[in-house]
């Protein structure tokens, strides 16, 4: 609109041309305004989530992941001795509590308990005494490398070697063989005294209360890197030992070239468990009666009467050989571990193979695969509890205990350490 | 063409109309869209998502019930077919998302003869394309069923009935029976194994009962001395060895090796007294898990009964090694995956309500076995998936998945019916 210059005013009545755009415009953003507002006001809200407020971190103790009621077995029949960390622990079965028998000593081996007497242990190429406060004494003499002990009596039957003269022994640690020589057994008194020797090598074995004792004897033939025995003798302590299996009978039930690798001996004394095989050969474990009826058998190859033979299983090796229980309660475990490949020179602990443990039920002869599989890779300790109710067996990945006789019971407990033995009583 | 919303000098009356209501129409509209815009800016703004917009695709409802563990890694691992209690055969998604009725095998209610104790006897099982159910009349004949129309088609001549469990290929194209004239509860004269097609057409046939078909049909591990196995009774298994269906064989494990495996764990094992009690074959058929035990052992003392020997066999140099496997008072399944690992059971006692934990030990293809626990559990009837990945304990009641390469990673919900195979594929959604 406007005024013409030099015209009279006049009133335009020409109503205002709508703009439609502007005020479309102006309604869209009051729209939008408004229904944002809304479209706010009205949307359902969410449910809040509950407050996560950070708990202090409890470590819980290890718990069996199956079969509370092993454990419970397990916990009945009393604290059991393990290994790990330079340290001797006293460990509860269900795996919570442990205490420390001796800081200072890692052994390989645990004698088991007598009333009284202090424990007996096997570490470091000596057989010690480890008392209350954890003081450890040597008992072998110096000069001898303990590699095995065994209960004789009141005393403590150890087998080992002695080292070769120094210019044998460069030779022989260039051939890269072992720079010791066998040597014959000690029984050496807990109290001490002058110790005396046993034509036995290593292994060795005795009977619960330690009056028949058994081990390896005869020539030594080469096993790895080092020498083992082709015979199995036993006796008294004290007493003449008698051979039980000759080198001949030995390389019959298992094969050429054969050594003896474990020996136990049944806690009556009436039976000897051998393990024995070659290197990277077969192997066999032989249940010898220690009184065989009849005497030998009419053949010199032939096992003595009343003897029992079962074949392990190609490329394993017997590593362990238990004794439980007496008359027709008496069991037998035999832990066998995988040799195959890289695994034959390896320790327990550092086998990635695994194995399998045999029962056997002597008097009914019946005998099954008890635990196989996972459960032993890379398992390095076994034992039957103090009352033969349960069999634990320690590996890097847990602790598996299983009821002796029910096998299939078993529990998992995530302890570490390598278990020694299992006294079922504080030392 | 005049543009429309030009305002002329001089409007015509029904101009004037027009321009009215487009004065009023494109503000209203304009405001209804800012409305809308706004809105739905707003929604968003709280909810995060689109109002306007379908909802998302939100998976449909579970379909079974009770359920533990992460149900969404069993997506894409085929169907299980199951018989629900209304006879109805029916396929379901593992994950619990899908199902679909395949139909019904009402008369397969039987079992055979001489599988009175083989777990999943008397249930039909359903053939990897869910189009045929395999089972029992109630006579104990086999007997397969077209799910589509319930075509029902005996397996074996009348008056015969089955001597062992009905094996088929993986397929379910390759069906194998065993059949005979039954004498007695569970014992079978001259029995026969006929390897059909699963339109009845036989392909093969001979004397005694196989012990497992080859995954593609073309093979069976049978009994070693078919004059034992064919005579007037399925006498004991003294040996394995491979039937091809070109009729020729090949000695798998003799009878001596079977001795000489059986004496590794029970000394009293001797000729004469060692029998075959399963073998399996693996799924490139270059392999067999054969079990032997001494025949008639003493009765179990205390806990303790005498063990078998789980053997595997190389098929080609006939070398065999024990697979150590725990059996100190049952024995329990073995089965082969797809990809060559395989599986053997412990199951517990039955009659132990407290330490019932079965064990599982799985051998992968590579590497070292593993062992999968499961407690409060004493069925050990099992089943690879399709793809190997998966184990399921499919008995009890509840089926258990366990991701074999991870134990840890386990769905459990309540069977919605009894397990009658996996089949394979993606699934129906």
């Amino acid at each position: 609109m406007g005024s013409l210059l030099g015209d009279a005013d006049v009133w335009d009545d020409t109503p205002a041309r709508p703009r439609p755009l502007r005020r479309g415009l102006a309604g869209l953003c009051a729209g939008l305004i408004v229904g944002l507002a809304v479209g706010w006001a009205v949307a359902p809200r969410p449910v809040p989530s509950a407050p996560v407020v950070p708990l202090p971190a409890a470590r819980p103790p290890p718990q069996p992941e199956q079969g509370g009621a092993v454990v419970d077995q397990a916990i009945l029949a009393g604290p059991m001795l393990a290994t790990g960390l330079g340290k001797l622990q006293e460990v509860q079965p269900n795996g919570i509590s442990a205490r420390v028998i001796s800081a200072g000593s890692a052994p390989v081996a645990i004698l088991p308990a007598r009333k009284g007497a202090p424990l007996v242990a096997l570490g470091g190429d000596a057989v010690v005494l480890i008392d209350r406060a954890g003081t450890v004494s040597q008992l072998n003499p110096s000069g001898f490398r303990a590699r095995g002990m065994a209960w004789a009596g009141s005393k403590v039957l150890a087998c080992g070697r002695r080292p070769l003269p120094p210019d044998q022994g460069q030779i022989a640690d260039a051939a890269g063989e072992d720079r010791t020589r066998n040597a014959p057994a000690l029984l050496l008194g807990v109290k001490g005294g002058k110790p005396s020797e046993v034509e036995l090598a290593c292994p060795v074995g005795s009977s619960a209360g330690g009056d028949v004792i058994a081990g390896a004897g005869g020539a030594q033939v080469p096993y790895r890197s080092t020498t083992r025995g082709t015979t199995v003798l036993a006796g008294r302590p004290g007493g003449p030992l008698r051979t039980l299996l000759s080198r001949a009978q030995l390389e019959a039930a298992t094969g050429p070239g054969a050594s003896v690798g474990a020996i136990a001996v049944s806690p009556d004394g009436e039976l000897v468990a051998v393990a024995a095989g070659a290197a990277g050969g077969r192997w066999a474990m032989l249940l010898l009666p220690v009184h065989p009826a009849g005497g030998q058998g009419p053949a010199p190859a032939r096992l003595p009467a009343g003897s029992r033979r079962i074949a392990v299983a190609p490329g394993y090796e017997a590593a362990w050989l238990g004794f439980t229980g007496e008359g027709a309660a008496l069991r037998l475990a035999m832990v066998a571990v995988d040799r195959r490949g890289g695994l034959g020179e390896q320790v327990l602990a550092n086998r990635a193979g695994n194995g399998y443990v045999l029962g056997y039920d002597p008097a009914n002869q019946v005998a099954a695969v008890i635990l196989a599989g996972p459960p032993l890779e890379r398992a390095d300790g076994f034992a039957f509890s103090a009352d033969g109710q349960v069999f634990a067996v320690s590996a890097r990945r847990g602790w598996t205990l299983l009821r002796t006789e029910q096998p299939s019971e078993r529990a998992t407990l995530p302890i570490g350490g390598t278990l020694l033995a299992w006294p079922g009583t504080s030392p | 063409m005049r543009p429309r919303l030009r305002w002329p000098a001089s409007a015509a009356p029904e101009d004037g109309d027009r321009a009215g209501v487009a004065a009023v129409g494109v503000p209203v509209l304009l405001l209804v869209a800012g409305l809308a815009l706004g809105g739905t800016a707003g929604w968003r703004s709280v909810t995060g998502r689109a109002a306007a917009a379908p909802g998302a695709p939100v998976g449909p409802p579970l379909l079974v019930r009770s359920v533990e563990g992460p149900i969404e890694e069993l997506r894409g691992q085929g169907e299980i077919a199951y018989a629900g209690a209304d006879g109805v055969i029916a396929a379901l998604t593992p994950d619990g998302r899908a199902r679909r009725a395949l139909g019904r095998a009402t008369k397969l209610r039987g079992k055979p003869a001489g599988a009175a104790f083989e777990p999943g006897g008397t249930l039909p099982m359903v053939s990897a394309d869910g189009a045929v159910a395999y089972g029992y009349l109630d006579d104990g004949s086999p007997a397969s069923v077209r799910l589509a129309d319930a075509r029902m088609l005996r397996l074996s001549p009348p008056g015969t009935v089955a001597a062992t469990a009905i094996r088929q290929s993986a397929d379910g194209a390759v069906v194998a029976v065993c059949t005979g004239k039954r004498r007695g509860e569970t014992e079978v004269d001259s029995p026969v194994t006929s390897i059909a097609e699963r339109d009845g057409r036989q392909l093969a046939s001979f004397p005694g009962c196989l012990l497992d078909l080859a995954r593609d049909g073309r093979a069976a591990l049978v009994p070693e001395d078919p004059a034992g196995a064919s005579g007037t009774h399925q006498g004991p298994v003294r040996g394995v060895r491979l039937w091809r269906r070109s009729g020729s064989y090949r000695p798998v494990l003799s009878p001596a090796a079977a001795v000489e495996a059986a004496s590794l764990v029970d000394p009293t094992a001797k000729s004469g007294n060692v029998v075959v009690d399963g073998a399996w074959l693996a799924p490139d058929a270059r392999r067999a898990l054969v079990r032997v035990a001494v025949a008639d052992p003493p009765p179990p003392v205390g806990g303790w009964r005498s063990g078998p020997a789980l053997v595997l066999v190389d098929l080609a140099s006939r070398h065999w090694e024990l697979v150590p496997s725990e059996a100190p008072t049952s024995t329990g399944p073995v089965l082969w995956a797809p990809n060559g690992a395989f599986a053997h059971a412990l199951p517990p006692d039955s009659w132990d309500p407290s330490g019932a934990n079965l064990l599982v030990t799985y051998a992968p293809p590579v590497g070292t076995p593993t062992l999968l626990e499961v407690s409060h559990r004493t069925d050990s009837r099992m089943v690879f998936s399709p793809d190997g990945a998966w184990l399921l304990l499919h008995g009890g009641g509840q089926w258990v998945f366990i991701r074999v390469e991870d134990p840890s990673l386990r769905v459990t919900y309540v069977a919605p019916g009894e397990f009658a195979g996996w089949l394979p594929g993606q699934g129906t959604r």
